[in-house]
């Protein structure tokens, strides 16, 4: 039997117990029965809106929400097992997150010094050589040691705090990097630059991404393979090349189609806004409602049944 | 016949210890009647500022320095706050930036509208009342959530409640502030089609202020690019999309990933 993957996500389902004090308790199903792999220096996109389980997903990925029925298998062991003592820390070592808001991710009344000798103090037990492997940190991702180190957070750019938290995640060791929209609040302009480290990072370091993202332009940049999730499901996943190049699930359809055009001329369509509200919400629902199973359609695509008759967008 | 909005030589500056910070200089800008224009740029360009100098929401100690803003002929850096407060949101009216969370949390939707309809307008409850179920049908939601409190309404229909509160008083000038930035792309599409049908069908004109050139390329007839407080580039979208000549334009143009069947436009 060959190594078993770097992470191994295994019909992972979560349901939150929503209490009200002024209505009936309900159980929300964030995630449902979702399950993928992802190798070594590969990159998994998780494209979705707001409420389709991608953030819940990459938070279970991250230790950070327990699961209500399923296994997330990390080089082959259950992270559910891998609780207290040593296996925790080799855990917390082996899969970090990078969170969207660069400005609260980091302690404003510390020095990038402090945010990147923290970790490796807690992970690593030689200090000797704390500040070398903090300015190689640094380097890493392309930051000059001599101008960042004594800085405080206010004083870097969002894309350069960025990068100081992609070098703590690093300096501890981390094989699988769990990004939730790691560029969404960067200026336009640097976060081609965030996404390019990321890919090197991935080129020569062997790390693995898991990239959370609404932005699915961004996703097919970063990604060897895009996850399509709705309603706390995978709808449709593949290469970026078949899954833009000729999508399948009406959801994905309607992702791309909602994406602005360069030069498209919106006044041209206003005549029919109303037209693709109306198809949007169908599809939405149809999406909802179905429970066909995740068929794979052609080599390493896959796609998830609806109702024929759905509404539908060309491509 | 002039441009309903004029803009010249504005010069915005916060006055700190270490010295004055200039946010926006010397812009000089025009608005037609029924046009849209796009203002891109990144955070820190000033095109923020100019926004909230053209509603004179400036806050202490930024203040307008040097240049004028006519609208419909008259400068509004001339107006007395009596004046003021019935120009704004009358004449020109703006939807902020992650306008979702610009409602108040505790007061129903209705309350929202009654504010601004009773202060205005002076209408009363029941007038008030009609008008704000005539608002919300306008963006596309039903009367009945009108007692509702905004916690109650999903991200993207808050938004859609902030725009009909924008477009309360029949504006001639509805400034758009990042109106989308927060929703996924199927929301914004949504949101953006129906302001465009409610432009074609009320007649105003529209600032749109964005970092998404993509976006803006769909909707503006024209595209300024502002840098470091300055207005860098301004030209009609088609030529604005055919041949960026600002430097920062053509980067602008290359920072944003997209989908391989765009990267002839995209891959400048």
């Amino acid at each position: 039997m060959s190594a078993p993957p770097l992470l191994d996500v295994d019909r992972a389902s979560r349901t939150f117990r929503v209490a009200s004090a002024f209505s009936a308790t309900r159980d929300v199903p964030a995630l449902r029965e979702v399950s993928f792999r992802l190798e070594a220096g590969k990159t998994l996109a998780l494209v979705g809106e707001s409420g389709s389980g991608k953030t819940t997903c990459g938070r279970a990925i991250a230790g950070l929400v327990a699961l209500s029925s399923g296994r997330i298998l990390l080089h082959g062991r259950d992270i559910a097992e891998s609780r207290g003592g040593r296996a925790r820390r080799r855990y917390a070592e082996a899969v970090q997150m990078v969170f969207q808001d660069p400005f609260s991710a980091l302690n404003p009344t510390h020095t990038v010094r402090h945010h990147l000798a923290r970790p490796l103090r807690l992970h690593r037990h030689r200090t000797r050589e704390l500040e070398e492997e903090i300015r190689r940190a640094l380097t890493g991702v392309e930051l000059d040691p001599d101008k960042t180190i004594g800085k405080y957070p206010h004083e870097l750019s969002g894309g350069e705090l960025q990068r100081v938290n992609l070098a703590r995640a690093l300096a501890v060791g981390a094989e699988l990097v769990v990004a939730d929209e790691p560029t969404s609040m960067l200026d336009v302009s640097i976060r081609r630059s965030v996404l390019d480290l990321m890919r090197r990072l991935r080129e020569e370091r062997g790390i693995a991404f898991l990239v959370i993202t609404h932005d699915i332009a961004a996703a097919a940049y970063l990604a060897d393979e895009i996850a399509v999730m709705f309603a706390g499901r995978i709808v449709e996943q593949g290469p970026p090349a078949d899954l833009i190049g000729e999508p399948r699930h009406p959801y994905t359809r309607l992702l791309l189609a909602a994406l602005p055009k360069v030069g498209a001329r919106a006044a041209e369509r206003a005549k029919d806004s109303r037209t693709f509200a109306v198809r949007a919400e169908a599809i939405r629902a149809a999406t909802r409602a179905s429970t066909a199973a995740l068929i794979e359609q052609r080599p390493g695509h896959f796609v998830r049944g609806v109702d024929s008759g759905t509404a539908d967008f060309e491509n | 016949m002039s441009a309903l909005v004029e803009i010249r030589d504005l010069t915005v500056a916060y006055p700190t210890s270490a010295g004055s910070v200039v946010a926006v200089e010397n812009l000089d800008l025009d608005i037609g009647d029924d046009e849209i224009v796009g203002l891109a740029g990144e955070s820190g360009s000033g095109k923020s500022t100019v926004a909230l100098a053209m509603m004179r929401l400036l806050r202490p100690p930024g203040r307008v320095v040097a240049g004028r803003i006519l609208v419909d002929s008259e400068n509004l850096l001339d107006f007395d706050l009596r004046r003021l407060a019935a120009w704004r949101w009358r004449t020109v009216s703006m939807v902020f930036q992650s306008a979702m969370n610009a409602l108040n949390p505790v007061a129903t939707i209705f309350a929202q509208f009654h504010d601004v309809l009773a202060r205005h307008l002076g209408l009363d409850r029941q007038q008030a009342k009609d008008r704000a179920a005539e608002l919300l049908a306008l963006v596309g939601i039903s009367e009945d959530r009108l007692d509702d409190y905004p916690h109650q309404l999903s991200g993207g229909m808050r938004q859609r409640v902030v725009l009909a509160i924008a477009l309360a008083l029949e504006p001639r000038l509805v400034i758009l502030d990042e109106p989308t930035t927060a929703l996924d792309v199927v929301v914004q599409r949504e949101i953006l089609d129906q302001i465009l049908d409610l432009k074609t069908r009320l007649g105003f004109s529209i600032l749109f202020i964005s970092h998404d050139l993509a976006l803006l390329s769909e909707f503006a007839d024209r595209i300024g690019v502002m840098l470091d407080g300055r207005l860098v580039e301004i030209a009609a979208t088609a030529d604005m999309l055919a041949s960026p000549r600002h430097p920062y334009s053509q980067k602008l143009w290359q920072a944003m990933p997209r989908l391989a069947s765009e990267t002839s436009v995209a891959g400048r």
